[in-house]
């Protein structure tokens, strides 16, 4: 069943619209990975999902009610300058959500698990400030994940990583994603980097949006006339991977 | 010690001190969160409005304290309705409510019929004029400001710290913000009423800069901050009756020695921070 359906759904803001007609559909546990370059209207889909974009036109449905959401920005869009340690951060986001806060410190047994988890214990007592920016982004993902959300909405997380540290974070989204069972909307300038952990794919391209299935949508031809230009995808040694060019034709790998 | 007894046996001195360190602590811990929210513009354009909430209540004859309260809460509201697609930037809004507060202050105090030394009052301060009054409204702000930020301090600290995740947590992101503000307007308003706008920006900047220079946790920085308020009011007033100067400047410029001490001192305990990358 779907959690997530988006129908016919223009976004923008005032009169200006970003995204036209956008039909999408996300399953519970599913892994969805949004792609487009910079200025496509990702941003502008994802704060739609979190409820600070309305539609203009269309419907936004969450089935059985708008989820609880974790969120990662990019990691330029929080200050460090806020004197937090890493273990306050989690704790008062948790507190956040009480209605009162509460007069003597608890200890919270899910900020020790999803610290566990994230593999960021060592970093517990560690400020805002001293973080690199690897770390900072796994802190901000077990933020989201500390209020044990439905739903886990990450905004180009992997942005001004190394390619390393980059592969390094989306492995324990995976591994998160499995052990969670959290449905995860993952957005992303770097098709490549999903190719072979999104369940679903959602291309933006020219104010449009192209979703589906992951195999459904990675064609040769599918890709060829999303991005107008001759692209070929292939599977090596049990991986997807898409290279520039016909298929039979000289080619680059990317 | 005996002329510091014989200082403070005098009501006004007693009177001023507790404006002082109620509002000058109180405006020492709002100021933490008007640096991490990098809205120090703000303060600064801040007390001007205020001004013009008193200006208007000497000219129509309403209590100056309530004309710092409203005209503070009209400000933050006129600058907090630009939205990001405003076509000026927020500076833009602040500089303008900045030269408005600053300019139409003084012509309503000259179109004032009250006499122009207990107007200007207002802007320059007058700190030794403090009533009791004054003193129980500063405790009053303090008390009142300190139990809202004690009861909702995770809500207050994680919205500014991320408001997009806040609001996607449902928290009411506008609502908390409207809290941090209007204890600024209170604060702001309760020190301006008595000791003038100098003295208020200086508590707002100065001892919040030397304690976030200084620590890392707000536990710290939030003692700190609120002592170097505190004490700098006191050694103020108290240098200000010594040597005969005026009380308010001699506050204000009190307030920003710790900043100018921070440095070396920073410096000495070795405290450095290094990010990785």
């Amino acid at each position: 069943m779907n959690l997530l359906t988006y129908q016919g759904v223009d976004l923008g803001y005032g009169r200006q619209v970003v995204l036209r007609d956008v039909n999408l559909s996300v399953e519970r546990g599913d892994f969805l990975g949004l792609v487009g370059p910079n200025g496509s209207g990702k941003s502008t889909l994802v704060k739609s999902m979190l409820g600070l974009v309305r539609p203009m036109r269309g419907e936004i449905h969450w089935e059985g009610g708008v989820p609880k959401r974790g969120y990662v920005p990019q990691r330029e869009q929080v200050d460090p300058i806020w004197p937090m340690r890493v273990r306050d951060l989690l704790e008062m986001t948790i507190h956040s959500l009480q209605t009162l806060q509460p007069l003597h410190r608890k200890q919270c047994p899910e900020v020790r698990e999803i610290m566990e988890l994230i593999e960021i214990d060592h970093l517990a007592d560690k400020t805002l400030a001293t973080l690199s920016g690897g770390e900072m982004q796994r802190v901000l993902l077990a933020r989201a994940l500390v209020v044990e959300p439905e739903v886990v909405v990450l905004d180009e997380p992997t942005s001004a990583m190394d390619l390393v540290a980059s592969e390094r974070f989306l492995s324990l989204i995976n591994r998160m994603h499995e052990q969670k069972q959290t449905t995860v909307i993952l957005v992303t300038h770097d098709l490549p980097s999903l190719v072979n952990r999104a369940h679903r794919l959602g291309i933006i391209q020219n104010g449009a949006l192209h979703s589906g299935k992951t195999e459904e949508i990675l064609t040769s031809e599918n890709l060829s006339r999303i991005y107008e230009e001759p692209l070929t995808v292939r599977s090596v040694d049990g991986r997807t991977v898409i290279l520039h060019g016909a298929s039979s034709g000289e080619r680059s790998a990317s | 010690m005996s002329t510091l007894l014989e200082m403070y046996s005098y009501d006004f001195m007693r009177n001023a001190l507790g404006v002082g360190v109620l509002g000058g602590g109180l405006l020492a811990f709002l100021g933490i969160f008007v640096h991490l929210r990098r809205i120090v513009f703000l303060g600064a354009a801040l007390p001007q409005v205020v001004a013009t909430g008193i200006a208007f209540a000497v000219l129509f004859s309403v209590s100056p304290l309530l004309g710092a309260l409203g005209g503070g809460i009209a400000g933050l509201v006129l600058l907090s309705l630009p939205g990001k697609r405003s076509h000026l930037p927020p500076e833009g809004w602040i500089g303008l409510a900045f030269a408005a507060g600053s300019s139409v202050a003084i012509v309503l105090v000259a179109l004032s019929p009250a006499p122009d030394g207990a107007v200007l009052r207002f802007f320059t301060g007058d700190i030794l004029g403090t009533t009791r009054a004054d003193a129980f409204w500063a405790l009053a702000a303090a008390f009142l400001v300190g139990l809202v930020f004690l009861m909702f301090w995770s809500k207050i600290v994680i919205t500014g710290f991320d408001p997009v995740m806040s609001a996607t947590l449902g928290i009411r992101v506008h609502l908390w913000n409207a809290v941090v503000f209007l204890s600024l307007g209170v604060g702001l308003a309760v020190v301006m009423n008595t000791a003038g706008g100098m003295l208020a920006f200086a508590m707002l900047v100065g001892p919040p800069a030397a304690a976030l220079f200084l620590f890392r946790s707000f536990p710290a920085i939030i003692v700190t901050s609120i002592l170097l308020g505190v004490l700098a009011a006191f050694a103020g007033l108290t240098f200000s009756f010594l040597y005969d100067l005026p009380g308010g400047p001699t506050m204000a410029a009190a307030a920003l020695v710790p900043i100018a001490l921070a440095w070396p001192i920073r410096s000495l305990l070795g405290k450095k921070e290094v990010r990785p990358d």
